[in-house]
């Protein structure tokens, strides 16, 4: 197991090279220009060109590159040329906004998702079944941010029982993670559904019924467990997704998380800041797909590691 | 004589007997009640992108300044936008705008992912470790990231926007029509095409595909409420659709700013929406029911 | 909306007392007024007594301000935005400011002496006032803020503003400082007054700009406390403020003893729905601005109070003069007479902004109204008729693509189809826009813009700023912003003259000759100056939004 992991995770250094140099030179085919977007409104050439040398952005792009991989393997992740501080400091406050707003959509969308696809499953083709998925499927049709902003008309504004914007707060989670989390729990939902389905075929679950066990026990007991392996790999591939920062949702309800700073470093061409952000998405996708690998292999002993 | 008739009709009846994917996933599909309403509901919509625009009441730019953001009424089911313009007739005209960036930009993205599928699970080696990590990069950004930053680049417009969601759904096609070419290469039919000495073409492209069918419907299915979604939030974003024209993700992002004095401004653009994905996703989830042998009873 | 940042307002406001009255009322807005704004508030239902000295429970009070944009900086010499601007004005003081009257009003200085040639000035401090850590304001701190204003090295944005013209600066003796120009400049003290020139502790300035963009300290009424990226930016009253003391104030204090609140956080929230919901939602106690769909809302909340003030932005439509067909001035002012400004107001500004009357706004230094063109499509088909375009033709809008730019851009689409025009709208993202517009260095009839959307307010409050940028030869792109292209002789006359005389009378005449000229030509459409628009809970009184579009809370006071 633990050479498996090595391994893995040194197989993830090349991959890592090639995203960096791909990143690097991508965001400078954007076009636009950051001197003159940094610089602001009414700026005048002079201006701008001032900025630009300020900001090192005269230099040739091969100094810019070489002087980005020495900073990175320094842990430096360069200077916003939006703000003119570490981009470290500005991801890092952030990181913990998405990483909390993540684990709350989360949670509640397992559940729900589990739930909902085990319930329909296991009464395939009856009327639960159709509620059910109806149910999960009109979690993946919504507009998020049309749910969003009824949301916030109905239980910030009209009810006011809970905050509109920010964080810092569980409450300030609610909103965000409820619009974010429906789209998950129909996934997850689908998901559960086929994977107890196929498992409900298999034989030992007929021989557990054979042998006078409550439907109840069946299905939580002996199905659950097993359909669960599959599911785990989706709520991974899920949590990486949310933790890249949901920019519609985090931009409707003004929350300070990964996604919202994306968006804002898009607009400003800020090279560094959006290099950085690729980087860490790019590094915590295949941290998770690492994790979910070795979960798999918790939860279903037959597989072989090799 | 006899007996070659008799193995004659004997092929023939196996013949008849052997359902193709196709027809096997139209059979079951069938059953599925809920899954037939999304489909007529669909080809209903398709119908009203192609005639719609003949049975509206009011043109799409058709302004009144002075029945600005007015609620439904028997002259305009719908109400009015911030123009004074019918949004009856705009959601109405607006559906072959959805539809089409739905379907175009999800077609584009399974031909694509479909050759490369094809060339990558029938040759491997270099050409398959080239897409897959290309497909890889690619599943690692959330869909409406790739699309940003596609956008961002070729900028904003309808045409771009096909562009950017038909880049993001291109590895899911890849994904799984590399797969199942994988397992259909090395089939007995297969083997033996190749051996009567048919091309690498003929080979990908009459025996082995068909295979594949199934399952790139159900995949397609499915992308196109999820392209129409992504096209919709690229409106809110500024980065899709550009004014006049009344593509739902724009009307249902313009409205945002009367939510609290004119809900009819969302609720409508919103509704078309949420219908219209919901039934491409109810449809597919129904396919796959069908087609999935591991679902079968 | 793009380029209508920066409003710096009225950097020569002192001598422009008779501009305010110039603007006054005679505009048939229906809710605007500069003067106090409990008169401009829109909810007619209870005119809000002033609160009694001694009333406010403000200073007990944490209040929220929901703002549209993100602050870039605490370095007022590195920022280009009205917000952070507004927000360092709140913790630093300048030597000279504005009252409310929009009067130059000494602030860390008493007064200064001027030369005739306008080349040297000997300002006086005032005396009694500490920076919150504790440094003494005198004539050290001062030369201190002047070195970092003159210092092109640190490579800040606003440098240019006036390291180009101070020569040099010395002490005369602890509360006395001379300070000569290069060359002369009449409006030296105005510039002293601009948001950029509020003066730091020597301490701060001692330890990098990076400290000075992150944790500003001054003499302000407010402290700085936090900011943490993305979220809010805190600060909290400085009870010691001077300004609460009428002794050290020279007789009258600038705030009662009870304005100010216990603290204020800001917090950038970009999408204005949402600001519109927290303001209601009690979850902010102020906001701006609002969107012009939503102050009919907020105006039926009896929790809010809605304001609306005259503001300085001017929209308009420019128009490529070297390019067909924009070239024939005839067509230009058929352009004009096709757009209808009252059903713009009413449809694309919900009847919140007042019709242009010159390139640059009424509360602008030197702005003369010229008697805007009527609605008359059949006096701009003729004159189209007339220029060789007697089916209209077809040409393209650029735009930054916000929410707001699409909703003008299809009011023009509309409205120019009755002549004929067809108007292909082009909305892009701004940095791409910039790129397309700004960044090209070819003469404008090989330019790719047509006609371009965009709103502007001279960030200088002159009307030098209003006119040189947008229509100097000089100013094409890409040194600036003259996307019309337009190159008149006459007009850079003016131009010169303005820029290079102090004499206020020569100025005022060159710049109403060049206001009346550019009515003339046309060379673009001047639709309506913009209303600034803001609310507060009903529960607080004095927060006001300068035209420049910034803040002022400096008597902000607040009941239970």
């Amino acid at each position: 197991m633990l050479r498996y992991s090595i391994k893995r995770i040194l197989g993830v250094i090349p991959t890592l090279i090639i995203v960096v140099t791909f990143v690097f030179f991508f965001v400078r085919l954007i076009p636009g220009d950051p001197a003159r977007l940094v610089a602001g409104e009414q700026a005048t050439l002079q201006d701008v060109e001032a900025v630009r040398e300020q900001l090192g952005l005269n230099k040739p792009i091969y100094v810019q590159y070489g002087r980005y991989v020495l900073g990175l393997l320094q842990g430096d992740l360069g200077m916003s040329l939006r703000t003119k501080r570490p981009v470290l400091t500005e991801v890092s406050a952030r990181y913990w906004n998405t990483m909390a707003l993540t684990l709350a959509s989360l949670a509640w969308s397992t559940v729900i998702g589990i739930f909902l696809g085990v319930w329909s499953g296991k009464n395939r083709g009856k009327w639960q079944d159709f509620t059910g998925m109806t149910l999960a499927v009109s979690g993946i049709s919504l507009p998020n941010f049309w749910v969003g902003f009824l949301l916030i008309m109905l239980f910030a504004v009209k009810l006011r029982w809970l905050p509109t914007t920010g964080a810092g707060s569980w409450k300030n989670l609610v909103l965000p993670s409820i619009t974010l989390g429906a789209h998950i729990a129909a996934i997850i939902a689908r998901f559960s559904r086929s994977s107890i389905i196929e498992v409900f075929k298999e034989d030992y679950i007929r021989t557990a019924r054979a042998k006078g066990l409550k439907e109840r026990t069946v299905t939580w007991g002996h199905a659950f467990r097993n359909s669960m392996i599959s599911v785990v790999t989706v709520v991974g591939l899920q949590f990486g997704f949310l933790l890249g920062g949901s920019v519609v949702t985090e931009a409707v309800f003004a929350y300070p998380g990964l996604g919202s700073l994306l968006i804002e470093s898009v607009n400003y061409r800020d090279y560094p800041a959006i290099q950085s952000l690729i980087l860490i998405f790019s590094l915590q996708f295949i941290i998770i797909n690492l994790i979910v690998d070795l979960l798999y292999a918790v939860l279903n002993p037959e597989i072989k590691l090799s | 004589m006899a007996g070659k008739n008799t193995a004659g009709k004997q092929a023939l009846n196996e013949k008849t007997d052997i359902k193709t994917p196709v027809s096997e996933m139209i059979r079951k599909f069938k059953k599925q009640k809920n899954a037939v309403v999304a489909l007529f509901f669909i080809l209903f919509l398709v119908v009203i992108a192609f005639v719609g625009e003949y049975l509206v009441p009011f043109g799409i730019n058709e302004y009144d300044y002075n029945s600005i953001l007015q609620g439904p009424s028997a002259a305009h089911w719908f109400g009015t936008d911030e123009f004074g313009r019918d949004l009856f007739s705009r959601i109405v005209c607006g559906t072959r705008i959805s539809l089409a960036v739905g379907l175009s930009a999800v077609s584009v993205g399974a031909v694509c992912g479909t050759i490369l599928g094809l060339l990558a699970g029938y040759y491997r080696g270099i050409v398959d470790s080239i897409v897959m990590r290309i497909c890889d990069t690619l599943f690692a950004f959330p869909g409406i990231i790739l699309a940003i930053a596609i956008v961002a680049i070729l900028g904003s417009g309808m045409g771009n926007v096909v562009i950017a969601v038909a880049v993001f759904s291109t590895p899911t096609f890849a994904r799984l029509v590399r797969g199942r070419t994988m397992a259909l290469k090395n089939s007995v039919f297969v083997q033996a095409a190749r051996n009567l000495g048919a091309s690498d073409a003929r080979i990908l492209f009459y025996h082995i595909l068909p295979g594949a069918v199934p399952e790139i419907i159900v995949q397609f299915t499915m992308s196109v409420g999820t392209s129409i979604l992504t096209a919709s939030s690229l409106s809110f974003l500024g980065m899709g659709a550009q004014p006049p024209t009344p593509e739902w993700g724009l009307l249902l992002s313009n409205g945002r700013n009367y939510m609290l004095t004119s809900l009819h401004a969302t609720l409508f653009p919103g509704l078309a929406i949420f219908l219209t994905v919901l039934s491409f996703n109810i449809l597919g989830d129904g396919l796959r029911d069908a087609l999935d042998p591991k679902l079968s009873d | 909306m793009k380029k209508t940042g920066n409003k710096l307002y009225a950097l020569l406001m002192a001598a422009a007392m008779v501009t305010l009255t110039a603007c006054g009322g005679g505009s048939g807005q229906q809710t605007a007024d500069t003067k106090a704004p409990e008169a401009a508030a829109t909810t007619a239902a209870e005119t809000q007594a002033a609160i009694a000295e001694g009333e406010s429970i403000s200073q007990q009070a944490d209040v929220v301000a929901a703002v549209a944009v993100d602050f870039t900086t605490m370095d007022p010499m590195d920022t280009s935005d009205t917000l952070s601007g507004g927000i360092q004005r709140m913790i630093m003081d300048s030597l000279f400011g504005f009252d409310d009257e929009m009067k130059i009003y000494p602030m860390l200085a008493t007064g200064y002496e001027a030369n005739d040639d306008a080349t040297e000035f000997t300002i006086t401090l005032r005396e009694g006032i500490t920076f919150t850590d504790g440094t003494p304001w005198n004539a050290d701190a001062a030369l201190a803020n002047f070195a970092k204003w003159d210092d092109e090295s640190l490579g800040l944005k606003r440098t240019t503003f006036l390291c180009n013209v101070l020569d040099t600066y010395e002490k005369v003796d602890d509360y006395t400082v001379k300070v000569t120009l290069n060359e002369p400049f009449g409006a030296f003290i105005s510039n002293l007054a601009h948001p950029a020139c509020v003066v730091m502790s020597p301490k701060q300035i001692e330890a990098g700009v990076e400290a000075c963009a992150t944790a500003p300290v001054g003499t302000g009424q407010y402290t700085f406390k936090e900011w943490i990226e993305g979220d809010h930016l805190t600060l909290e009253l400085n009870p010691e403020w001077w300004g609460y003391d009428a002794d050290i104030c020279g007789g009258t204090a600038l705030a009662d003893k009870d304005a100010g609140f216990k603290s204020v956080t800001f917090k950038p929230v970009a999408e204005s729905a949402t600001r519109v919901a927290m303001i209601q939602s009690g979850d902010a106690q102020i906001m701006w601005t609002i969107p012009t769909e939503s102050v009919s809302v907020l105006e039926s909340d009896p929790n809010v109070t809605a304001y609306v003030d005259d503001g300085i932005v001017v929209r308009f439509l420019m128009m490529n003069t070297q390019k067909a067909p924009f070239n024939d001035k005839r067509v230009r002012q058929a352009m004009d007479y096709a757009l209808n400004k009252d059903a713009y107001i009413q449809v694309v500004k919900n009847g919140l902004a007042t019709k242009a009357e010159s390139v640059i706004g009424p509360a602008v230094q030197y702005f003369k109204a010229n008697e805007p063109r009527p609605y008359d499509i059949e006096k701009a088909k003729a004159l189209l008729a007339e220029a060789g375009y007697p089916d209209g033709f077809t040409t393209t809008a650029m735009y930054a693509n916000t929410t707001a730019n699409q909703k003008q851009a299809e009011f023009y689409k509309q409205q120019l189809e009755q002549v004929g025009i067809t108007l292909e709208l082009k909305g892009m993202e701004s940095a791409i826009l910039n790129q397309r517009i700004q960044d090209v260095d070819v003469p404008g009839s090989e330019a790719e813009v047509d006609t371009y959307i965009i709103g502007w307010s001279p960030s200088t409050g002159d009307a030098d700023w209003g006119i040189r940028p947008l229509l100097a030869k000089e100013s094409e792109p890409p040194m600036s912003y003259n996307i019309c292209y337009f190159e008149n002789d006459e007009l850079e006359g003016y131009i010169k003259t303005g820029l290079e005389s102090a004499d206020d009378a020569v100025r005022r005449e060159a710049y109403e000759k060049a206001q009346d000229l550019i009515w003339d030509e046309v060379p673009m459409v001047n639709m309506c100056v913009d209303s600034n628009t803001w609310a507060t809970s009903s529960k607080i009184q004095n927060v006001k939004i300068y035209p420049d579009g910034a803040i002022n809370m400096k008597n902000a006071k607040m009941v239970k």
